[in-house]
């Protein structure tokens, strides 16, 4: 095979194997669909055919992918005759260096992101009047909603840190020279793409009305598009399940020698973390998946009128709260990660930050109620509330390792840490104003208005995503070799946060003003309201562009990158840049903690120092 | 064909790491599974119909057990590196296998049960997503046996029929638990 590939063209060289995957995967739904067809006398487009042919397509993207040579036969006692390519050719094939699978996901959830955010831009352009008139009718709408949603839930949120940083990030941190299962790991990211499609391409069956959440009954009376909706939620959880099996397995038995488990790197903690609730709970909403597909196609009767349309709720919650953390710690383990660094001081209670991340977890699984208070009966409200704001307590702890991390500090406003603070601070009004949702009585209020919508953004996009951007520019010398643009980074990351809170708090104020969510026609009292937001989301939009061309652009002009651009103290940064295909030269051996940044040996001072001693003036390790 | 290659020499951290990843991903089946089942109670009480053909349930629950005894066998058989021997067992239980998933296909489709009743859909989706996983065992047992043919095990590098047979394990746990739970209680 390598034989061949070298005859060929290189831009056919690099194609040929998403190609061939995509050939396979159009006859495989093809034999699939029509083979249902033929069978039950049938159309191609019911909803059986779509299914299995939905589950041969995926099969022959994943062979044509490279799992044919590389799983198949080496399966089966053969020899593994895949060519893992190189140079650029790597990014396009089924590959098993992690570095290159994280960048695989990096790219898928980039993409994603950049359609998921232009529907959102279509969207705000409808709301600029208060009657329909830029979809041309309310299904086309509400599937909008729900494609942006789902794409930037289930194929950014959920993908971007947790498979990008995470692959590529965790085994470099742990000093790993890969994961644990290599071709697990790069199989992995072959379920991302089919996930992402089936999304896209379900208004060619009629959209789904349901937004994200896909609630039942209104799920049950959709078109065959919610179908593709289950389809693809499942296919982007089983890429979730295999990268957490295998973040898991690195930071447990990959670790170098001395790097103890009281020293694991906070990035790496929250991943652990976030990869348990991954294995532990993208199973249930698989089974939610499934069912919702069956109640389709046998037909069974889950979440119809004669079944529970509140056990679809339970089982997507149960879920879907853990997804939040599943979210957001990565992003925590960021901050953490990335504050220390620019502040040059030791990160500030460790293990409480530890404590917190596994708490957070632990409660995660127990307050999915409170998405659901105005659907349960009265028993289930109180103990939901309650568990709902015991779980801002760990969170706290993170807030206080933070801050007490940046307290006399001395600070560099670099790129990542603007972004890494600017995190914190949207993060801070999300979770502040989300105890208006967890209390009871002012949900009952609040509930399916534009301040919910306002909240769930200030977490998701203005915590996790500007978190995301602080670790893209944190990162990016290591990944690619090269220094950004240090101007146009933090310009980005000024216009990024004046927009999105022009946005998203402005929405607050609809919110209470009684606008709804999910529905494209509002009173015309909002207009003003929904103009200025409409204005700046189209700003906060363009703003991505900047931070685009920055990467694009330096990462073939930029200057060149040394191995520690930043004097971190963390394993990833003590090889070159980018990393050699194994890695670390030599294992590395860890003999402290990564985080003494500026230590100082000195007497211990109080909080306010007695002013006949001297304080400490500068570095005493030379390390900035 | 090349010829044979055997496995190279696992490390024993390899072969606790590889435990250790095959636990977390039988962890997260049995979260499907735990779900898929705490549904049926939900959707059905604690009844069981009384259309559901026990008698072959029963046997179907036979063979799988009895497939375990030619499946550990060919554990034993690959730690040694006699790899004929274990390639024997592997066809052996392989067989079993799909004579159980026989007896799944006939009980689905000739079991009398609504599926849009309460009890049906609970029935149908545990043993639909059941079969899935008998689906996946016999694949794996199936190349098992076609790598012990080729002679790939030996003495330092079992690993993959141990991780194999032990997913078979978990395939006829959960059907003992699903023959339980759906056919008695």
């Amino acid at each position: 095979m390598s034989a061949h590939a070298a005859s060929r063209p290189r831009f056919v060289e690099i194609v040929w194997p998403i190609l061939r995957a995509s050939v396979l995967a159009a006859i495989g739904y093809a034999i699939g669909s029509f083979g249902i067809a033929v069978i039950r006398g049938g159309t191609w487009t019911d909803q059986l055919s779509i299914v299995v042919g939905f589950v041969l397509g995926l099969l022959g993207w994943l062979l044509g992918g490279g799992a044919f040579e590389a799983w198949v036969r080496p399966w089966f006692g053969h020899e593994n005759t895949w060519n893992e390519g190189h140079g650029i050719t790597r990014f396009f094939r089924y590959n098993t260096d992690h570095k290159v699978i994280g960048i695989q996901y990096m790219w898928g959830a980039g993409l994603a992101f950049l359609v998921a955010g232009l529907i959102a831009m279509g969207m705000r352009w409808e709301l600029l009047t208060p009657q329909l008139d830029f979809f041309t009718n309310r299904t086309w709408y509400n599937t909008a909603v729900g494609i942006h949603g789902s794409l930037m839930l289930f194929s950014v949120s959920v993908v971007a840190i947790v498979g990008g940083f995470g692959n590529y990030f965790v085994p470099l941190m742990v000093g790993a020279d890969d994961m644990v299962f290599p071709q697990v790991n790069g199989i992995s990211w072959w379920f991302v793409l089919p996930g992402i499609m089936a999304l896209l391409l379900s208004p060619l069956l009629g959209g789904f009305e349901t937004g994200w959440t896909g609630y039942a009954p209104l799920a049950t009376t959709d078109e065959a598009g919610q179908l593709l909706y289950y389809l693809g939620v499942f296919s982007l959880g089983v890429s979730s399940l295999l990268t957490g099996v295998n973040v898991i397995g690195t930071a447990v038995y990959m670790r170098a020698p001395g790097l103890t488990w009281n020293r694991i790197p906070m990035f790496v903690w929250a991943m652990i973390v976030t990869s348990v609730l991954n294995v532990m709970w993208v199973p249930v909403v698989g089974v939610d998946m499934m069912m919702g597909v069956m109640d389709r196609v046998v037909p069974t009767a889950f979440f119809g009128a004669k079944g529970f349309p509140l056990l679809w709720q339970d089982l997507f919650w149960l879920f879907g709260h853990p997804e939040v953390y599943i979210i957001m710690l990565p992003a925590w383990g960021l901050w953490l990660e990335i504050i220390p660094v620019f502040s040059r001081k030791t990160l500030f209670a460790y293990r409480w930050a530890v404590i917190g991340f596994i708490a957070i977890a632990l409660l995660s699984g127990t307050v999915w109620v409170h998405h659901m208070f105005t659907a349960v009966s009265a028993a289930r409200l109180i103990p939901f509330m309650t568990d709902t704001e015991i779980i801002s307590i760990p969170t706290g702890f993170i807030y206080l390792s933070l801050i007490g991390t940046l307290f006399q500090g001395r600070l560099r406003l670099t790129t990542p840490m603007l972004f890494a603070l600017f995190s914190a601070l949207n993060f801070l009004i999300g979770g502040g104003t989300g105890i208006f949702l967890a209390d009871v009585p002012s949900d009952f209020q609040l509930q399916d208005t534009f301040f919910v919508v306002a909240h769930f953004h200030y977490t998701i996009l203005g915590g996790m995503i500007f978190g995301w951007f602080a670790g893209l520019y944190y990162w990016f010398p290591k990944f690619s070799g090269r220094m950004y643009n240090e101007f146009w980074g933090k310009f980005s990351a000024w216009w990024m946060l004046v927009f999105y809170n022009l946005t998203f708090f402005t929405m607050f104020v609809s919110g209470l003003e009684g606008m709804n969510r999910r529905i494209a026609t509002y009173l015309p009292d909002l207009t003003n309201l929904n103009v200025f937001t409409s204005i700046n989301g189209f700003l906060f939009g363009v703003g991505f562009f900047v931070p685009l061309l920055n990467f694009l652009i330096s990462a073939y002009r930029g200057k060149r990158a040394p191995a520690n651009p930043w004097g971190a103290r963390t394993l990833e940064w003590m090889t070159s840049s980018p990393p050699p295909h194994e890695n670390f030269e030599t294992i590395p051996v860890v003999r402290e903690d990564f985080y003494g940044y500026g230590q100082v040996k000195e007497p211990e001072q109080g909080l306010f120092p007695n002013p006949t001693t001297t304080r400490p003036t500068g570095p005493t390790t030379g390390d900035d | 064909m090349s010829a044979p290659v055997t496995y190279e020499k696992l490390s024993a951290r390899q072969v606790r790491m590889y435990w250790g990843g095959l636990w977390l991903i039988l962890l997260g089946e049995a979260m499907i599974f735990v779900t898929v089942f705490a549904v049926r109670f939900l959707m059905a009480q604690a009844t069981v119909s009384p259309d559901v053909n026990r008698l072959l349930g029963g046997l179907i629950t036979l063979v799988f057990l009895l497939s375990l005894v030619p499946a550990q066998g060919a554990v034993r058989e690959a730690r040694q590196g006699r790899n004929d021997l274990a390639g024997r067992s592997l066809g052996i239980a392989n067989l079993m296998g799909i004579l159980a998933f026989a007896g799944v296909i006939v009980d689905v489709v000739t079991v009398k049960l609504d599926p849009g009743s309460r009890f049906g859909e609970s029935y149908f989706l545990a043993t639909g997503y059941h079969a899935l996983h008998i689906v996946v065992g016999i694949i794996v047992l199936s190349a098992l046996w076609s790598s012990a043919r080729r002679g790939r095990f030996n003495i330092n590098n079992h690993w993959s029929v141990e991780g194999g047979v032990m997913f078979w394990k978990f395939v006829v746990l959960m059907w003992v638990l699903l023959y339980v739970i759906y056919f008695w209680i």
